[in-house]
Formats: C-alpha cells, sequence, structure tokens
C-alpha cells in the first residue's frame, strides 16, 4: 500500500487536547497526586501551623512514655498486655494531631478563602493526614523499641504489626465518621468508645481478645495491617473528592 | 459564561432562593438587595461553598461542583466576612494563598507586589495584619481575590469599610479588568456600582426580580419620582402619602424628593426628576418606609 494513502482521523486540535486531558486525569495515582500537591505547596505553606502540632505531639509522647514507665514497673503485667497497650495507644497521637487540624481549620476565619483555592482543605488534610500517619507510625515504633529494651519476650515485629493495624484501621474509621456523619457527637462517641472498649477488653482479661493479640500466626497479623494500610489509602482518596454538605465538616 | 439553572436553596425548611435563573458573560454584575434577601447565599453556591437544593451551575456548560479544582483555579473569592492570619503580613498572607493556589513561587512574588500596589497598600507590605484596620484588610482582601488573575471574580461587600476615595480606586480597579472576566460584586452601596456594572441583579421574595441595565430598571419608575419643598410642619402628613426618597434641608424649608404613583395627584410645583438606582431599590423594598 502507498504509504501517502493512509487516510489520518481527522480530529482537531483542541478534541485531541480534550481526549488527552480526560484520559490522563483520572490516571494519576494517589501518591503521585500527593507529591504534586507536596512540590507545588510547599513544606511552610502545609504545615503552616506547625508550632503547634510539634507541641502536640511533646505532649503526648511525654504522657506515652509516662504511662509506658508504670506499665514496665507493674510486674503484674503479662506480655499480652502490653500488645493491648500498644494496640490502644497507637492512633492516639495520629488521632490528637488530625483532630487539632481539623478543629483549628474550621475555627480560623480562613476557611471560606482557603476552601475556594485550586488545593483546598480536604485535599490538604489528606496529604497532611498522611504525613501524621508516617509520624505516628516513627513515634511509636521507637515507643515500643523502648519497650523491647526493658522486656525481651515482646516479639518485635507482632508489636510492630499490631500497633500499625491498630493504627490504620483507627484512621480509616476515623475518616468514614468524618466523611460520613454530621453529628459532632458521633465523632467523639467514636473516639471515646475506641479507648474504652479497648480498655474494658485489657481489664476484663478477655480470652479472645488475648489470643487475638498473641496467638495469632505473623503472617495474619501482617496480612492485617495491609489490609488496614489500603483501607486507609482508600479513605484518604475519598477525602480528596470529598465535597462537603453545607460546608460542614 | 456562567449559567445558573433553576437553582433553589433551603436551609432546612426555610427557602433563601426559589428558581433562580441567571446568565453571566464577560463584564460587571451588580447584585444589590436588602439585608437578608439571599445574596451570600448565591455567592457561595457561585463558588461552590455551599450546595444548591435544586439545580445547577454551569461554567461553559459544565457543572461547576464536578469541574472540581478545575473551577477553583479560574476563581476569585472575596467572602463577606474576610478572614486572615493576625500574625501574617499581607505578603506572608498572599504567598500562602498563592501556594494553596498552585501559583509558581516566582511568579507569585511578582503578581503579590503589583496586587498590593494596586490596592495602595505597598507601605505596609510587611507590616502585621494585627495592626490594620478594618479598609486596610478588606483591601488585603481584594488583593487577594486577584491572585490567580481570575476568570471569575465574586466579591461580597467589596467596599464594606472602605472610604470615598478608596471606593473611587476600587472602581476604577473593577473597571479596568471586566472586559475579560465575568465579574460579580454583592453590595448595600448602590452608588458603587451603579454607573460600573454593566448589569444589575435585584433579589426580591427569594426570586430574581430584575436582571438588566441600570437604565433599563430606572424606567421602571419613569414618571413616579418627583422633587419639591415642603414645610417641616408638613412633613410628617406628606410622608404619610407618599414614598420618600431622600430629605434634606434648604433654608427654612425642607427639599424631598419622592415617589407619587397616582398621576392624578400631580401638582403643579413638583419637579419631576429622572430616577436612579437607588430609587427604585427604595421604591422595590419600600414596606416600612411610608410613615405610619
Ligand atoms: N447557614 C444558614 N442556616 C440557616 N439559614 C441561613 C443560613 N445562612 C443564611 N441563612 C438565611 O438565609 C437568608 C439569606 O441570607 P444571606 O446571608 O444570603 O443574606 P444576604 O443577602 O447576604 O444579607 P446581608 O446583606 O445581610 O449580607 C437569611 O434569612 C438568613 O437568615
Ligand atoms: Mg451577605
Amino acid at each position: 500500500m502507498d504509504k501517502n494513502n493512509i487516510e489520518v482521523p481527522n480530529i482537531n486540535s483542541i478534541e485531541i487536547k480534550d481526549i488527552v486531558e480526560k484520559g490522563i486525569k483520572p490516571k494519576v495515582s494517589f501518591f503521585s497526586y500527593l507529591r504534586d500537591m507536596y512540590k507545588k505547596v510547599g513544606f511552610k505553606n502545609i504545615f503552616h501551623d506547625i508550632s503547634e502540632i510539634i507541641f502536640i505531639v511533646l505532649i503526648t509522647l511525654f504522657t506515652l512514655c509516662f504511662a509506658a514507665i508504670i506499665i514496665k514497673d507493674n510486674d503484674y503485667i503479662e506480655v499480652w498486655q502490653i500488645y493491648s497497650f500498644i494496640f490502644v495507644v497507637s492512633p492516639i497521637l495520629y488521632l490528637l494531631i488530625s483532630f487539632f487540624s481539623f478543629f483549628n481549620t474550621k475555627q480560623n476565619g480562613t476557611y471560606e478563602v482557603e476552601m475556594i483555592c485550586k488545593y483546598n482543605i480536604y485535599q490538604l488534610s489528606a496529604l497532611r493526614m498522611f504525613i501524621f500517619s508516617i509520624v505516628s507510625i516513627l513515634c511509636n515504633s521507637i515507643l515500643i523499641f523502648m519497650f523491647f529494651i526493658v522486656n525481651e519476650e515482646i516479639n518485635l515485629l507482632r508489636a510492630l504489626a499490631i500497633s500499625i493495624t491498630a493504627l490504620f484501621l483507627f484512621s480509616s474509621v476515623f475518616l468514614y465518621v468524618l466523611l460520613n456523619t454530621s453529628h459532632k457527637i458521633t465523632k467523639y462517641f467514636m473516639i471515646a468508645g475506641w479507648i474504652i472498649i479497648n480498655l474494658a477488653l485489657m481489664i476484663s482479661k478477655n480470652n479472645y481478645y488475648n489470643v487475638l493479640l498473641t496467638q495469632l500466626p505473623i503472617y495474619v497479623h501482617l496480612g492485617l495491617t495491609i489490609s488496614c494500610i489500603y483501607l486507609y489509602i482508600k479513605s484518604l482518596k475519598k477525602l480528596i473528592n470529598f465535597r462537603s454538605v453545607k460546608g460542614e465538616m | 459564561m456562567l449559567l445558573v439553572n433553576n437553582l433553589s436553596k433551603y436551609y432546612g425548611k426555610f427557602c433563601a432562593l426559589k428558581d433562580i435563573n441567571l446568565e453571566f458573560d464577560n463584564g460587571i454584575y451588580g447584585l444589590i438587595a436588602p439585608n437578608g434577601a439571599g445574596k451570600t447565599t448565591l455567592i457561595k453556591m457561585l463558588t461552590t461553598l455551599i450546595f444548591p437544593t435544586k439545580g445547577e451551575i454551569l461554567y461553559n456548560g459544565t457543572n461547576i461542583v464536578d469541574m472540581d479544582d478545575e473551577y477553583r483555579d479560574i476563581l476569585g473569592y472575596l467572602p463577606q466576612d474576610f478572614g486572615y492570619y493576625k500574625n501574617y503580613t499581607p505578603t506572608q498572607f498572599l504567598m500562602y494563598l498563592s501556594a494553596l493556589k498552585g501559583i509558581d513561587k516566582n511568579k507569585a512574588e511578582k503578581k503579590i507586589k503589583e496586587l498590593l500596589e494596586l490596592v495602595a497598600i505597598d507601605d505596609v507590605a510587611d507590616k502585621k495584619m494585627k495592626k490594620f484596620s478594618g479598609g486596610m484588610i478588606q483591601r488585603v482582601g481584594i488583593a487577594q481575590a486577584l491572585l490567580n488573575d481570575p476568570k471569575i471574580l465574586i466579591l461580597d461587600e467589596p467596599t464594606a469599610g472602605l472610604d470615598p476615595k478608596e471606593r473611587m480606586r476600587f472602581k476604577n480597579i473593577i473597571s479596568e479588568l471586566s472586559r475579560d472576566r465575568i465579574i460579580i460584586i454583592s453590595t448595600h452601596i448602590v452608588s458603587d456600582i451603579e454607573f460600573i456594572a454593566n448589569e444589575i441583579v435585584m433579589i426580591k421574595d427569594h426570586r430574581i426580580l430584575y436582571k438588566d441595565s441600570t437604565s433599563n430598571i430606572c424606567k421602571s419608575i419613569e414618571d413616579k419620582v418627583y422633587e419639591t419643598e415642603i414645610q417641616f410642619n408638613d412633613s410628617h402628613d406628606f410622608k404619610k402619602k407618599y414614598i420618600s426618597l431622600s430629605e434634606r434641608q434648604e433654608g427654612e424649608n425642607m427639599k424631598i424628593r419622592f415617589i407619587c404613583e397616582n398621576k392624578k395627584e400631580i401638582k403643579s410645583t413638583w419637579a419631576k426628576v429622572n430616577p436612579n438606582l437607588e430609587d427604585v431599590f427604595l421604591y422595590e423594598y419600600n414596606d416600612n418606609l411610608k410613615e405610619k
């Protein structure tokens, strides 16, 4: 066939641009979206309230260390109760920072001007929470490592898996509640619920809970951890595309 | 083109706006209506801060809610209560907002310098805003709305708190900008937009009353506006009969501008005058203006 005879479909450049844009936009992956936002907005602007955040982190870490020391000094504490402690407190740091962060943004009179920016509060929050979760993992790991040094009965891998699972399980539920209910009470209730239910299980020495934390094969724990991370990323994606009703959250 | 299609907004059972249909092309649109008429409600829907109960808003055929960040990218907005960070300087605050708008840092620096000069606060560009007066804050707000050179500029009572000189400057800035963008301004100060707006939108009883040029709207009360001098003692009775639009002292007497709807009552001592937008406003929303 003659090369010059090949028919070129007649699409004008605007249509091509349209097609390209429509095709590409949804394909940007979650992580490259976050990376892009991070580069454009910059650390200083994403964390313009960094001093408050650092303050919260320090206070929380201090309190948790204090609690850990008390537990360590108590001879009647069993290993599974340490796991349980880790499970309960792992999300707390994350929770406090995120909660403060949302509360703060809504309190500010700047809500409306920030909300109509290209990267608005929901998108920034997704990025911030993602970074918070990494910070939380690091802090929790340090804490666990300190436990490990004083008490070698603990399985480091299992403790880390429990900690990360707890963090992401909790934050997925936290995000779900944040995005799906407008009642403030529900939000507080679920936060209090998390702590109370777990503490109750720990104190009552519930057998299933014990088994779940200590006897489950480690790969099941890791599997759970990965599922929770997946769930968490999914809820962050939802946050990015979230459009609040009434401008309320 | 921005198209508002059969828009209704309810807050619970309370109806704030009903069956609104509007069309905005490049140019200036003045949104005037009394307190609580729903101006801010309409503006918040145009900025996707709240969502319509019914109906939709389209920009070039696409629903603005679906356009999402693409829409916000071409939007500039000054809220009625403009909030800011007290410990920031105007430059810092505008740099922060530019970053959220995804504007390149070098470009932003240049633009911010330009804008601060435009609204004449370049001399305090690096002072903390907690020391600013209300009018200075308002001007930071106006500058902020222009950061991304928006195709759609929406200002909710931008002239509130500005002195006459700054209002004049504002008018000039806006007229200059209106050539290639949609500008929607809500205000109570009718004179601020009377002569610069291409069209005036008036809301009454949750619906659009007028969307027309100033001169066409004024035609609606042509032959109804008069001026005359009366004695102070007679003013009470006079105002019972006619809607008073403005009054001023003239020697011993009072010069009154008023509406007379019944042609038979017209007296030869009255002077017919050309109605202005403020007259229309007072006439349309006159519920409590006639003295009882
Ligand atoms: N979040 C809300 N919940 C319930 N009602 C509201 C809400 N926001 C506004 N309204 C009501 O809707 C009506 C319109 O309010 P809106 O703020 O749009 O008026 P406006 O024209 O901007 O008034 P102003 O000139 O005072 O700024 C008012 O009666 C107000 O009470
Ligand atoms: Mg208002």
